[in-house]
């Protein structure tokens, strides 16, 4: 992105931050989970500067692409909830058996432990962002991103249904 | 999205009236809609603006100088990895590098962890040494003999515990450390393309041990260094399970059985 082209962006941003948050509050009913939409809106318009200054309608394209970026989200944590519903599902079916077997306090397996199974439950329970996340664990919103698609995959093979 | 109207013939007035939450819900029918009937730019433009400007006036939420910031600094990196603004770059990039490097930094903040970790009375496992059980499904350490109050050792950083040779390929990605009152824990992952590896060493504060699920291949136990591991095997995956120095330690991932006992023999070592 050239240095005219990050211009008009910064200022592009300024003034549309606010509406764009506006709408993506109503959909997503968290303001972190707001936040990170508009910048992940942003984030495309910076990597497609020419499809956005060259469309007749910059805030309509953005528009768009907000609505993209919020259909991606709640799908991927509609993902990450299914995930945590398996997962106490085939608890409870285990668990009676478990106990009865050994009389401790039982962790289902190595599951719960996992930094896999923490990172989904946050998302699908808590409704963190992925900044917050990666700001809880110290890397960056990229690594927690890449962390969370390995996260459920690697859920999603390991828990029983 | 249909091309800009002209404004003086449109009269959006109605919404300044209405409350946040029926212009919610205005925005909410909008983004159900199918492509195609959704509400035009300027109508949104207008409800959303009636919004920002209700939060503003309340003080709410961050100022979009603030969220760029956040931009810059959180989500914004270009194809070269250059940041978009033109100081000193506050730039993200993933994080490598030498995997010792990575477990130095832990180390250090570990080492404050365990020096502020709870007391010694809420160490329990038996000073003879937990007895490893499993079942056709499940592995885990049990400490039912009579269980004394051990403390964690002092200035122990974990790091002591961790495998000083890695399979090939390998990159670490991540150190993580929780720290809670019924909890010590340190997970070291390293990545080989989508294969993950993932060292996990724990302290911890009740009378409780993971349960390990496990395929129905028998358990191995090997003995290096004076220390019993317990190896097996659960959807593909290898585990080596041990205690040592009042930790419940783990070894997880897609490797081979010299590749695990390698890692194994090299603890301690440099």
């Amino acid at each position: 992105m050239n240095a005219r082209h990050s211009k008009e962006i910064e200022q592009l941003y300024l003034q549309m931050y606010p509406k764009l948050f506006a709408y993506a509050r109503s959909v997503l009913e968290n303001d972190a989970l707001a936040e990170e939409a508009v910048q992940d809106t942003f984030s495309i318009a910076c990597q497609k500067t020419d499809a956005l200054f060259d469309s007749l309608n910059p805030n309509g394209w953005l528009f768009n692409t907000l609505k993209f970026v919020l259909s991606n989200e709640l799908h991927s944590r509609s993902s990450a909830r299914r995930i945590m519903t398996d997962y106490y599902a085939a608890n409870i079916n285990d668990s009676s058996r478990s106990n009865d077997q050994i009389g401790l306090e039982v962790i289902y397996g190595d599951i719960a432990d996992t930094e896999e199974f923490k990172l989904i439950k946050e998302m699908a329970l808590e409704g963190r962002s992925h900044l917050e996340m990666a700001q809880a664990r110290g890397i960056t919103v990229s690594a927690c991103r890449k962390r969370v698609q390995r996260a459920k995959k690697f859920l999603q093979k390991n828990i029983k249904k | 999205m249909p091309d800009i109207q002209n404004l003086a013939d449109r009269d959006f007035s109605v919404y300044d009236s209405m409350s946040d939450e029926d212009l919610e819900k205005l925005l909410w029918n909008d983004f159900s809609k199918p492509k195609g009937e959704e509400t035009d730019t300027e109508q949104l433009l207008y409800i959303t603006e009636v919004l920002a400007q209700r939060r503003k006036d309340r003080n709410e939420g961050k100022t979009p100088a603030q969220a760029w910031e956040s931009f810059k600094q959180n989500y914004y990196t270009d194809k070269d990895n250059l940041c978009i603004s033109d100081s000193a770059p506050v730039c993200t990039h993933r994080r490598s590098g030498h995997w010792k490097w990575g477990l130095i930094a832990t180390a250090a903040v570990l080492a404050m962890v365990v020096g502020t970790s709870v007391t010694a009375k809420a160490f329990k496992f038996d000073i003879w040494g937990p007895i490893a059980k499993w079942t056709k499904e499940t592995f885990y350490f049990s400490s039912d003999g009579q269980s004394v109050p051990t403390a964690m050792p002092q200035h122990s950083d974990g790091t002591e515990l961790l495998p000083t040779w890695i399979p090939e390929g390998y990159e670490l990605t991540d150190t993580t450390i929780t720290s809670t009152p019924s909890q010590n824990l340190l997970v070291v992952e390293y990545m080989n393309n989508d294969k993950l590896l993932r060292i996990k060493i724990a302290g911890y504060s009740q009378d409780t041990s993971t349960i390990y699920q496990k395929g129905e291949d028998p358990v191995e136990i090997y003995r290096s260094n004076g220390i019993d591991y317990y190896l097996f095997i659960n959807s593909g995956r290898r585990t080596a399970v041990w205690i040592t120095q009042n930790r419940e330690c783990s070894i997880t991932g897609p490797l081979s059985e010299a590749e695990i006992k390698k890692m194994i023999d090299s603890i301690g070592k440099d």
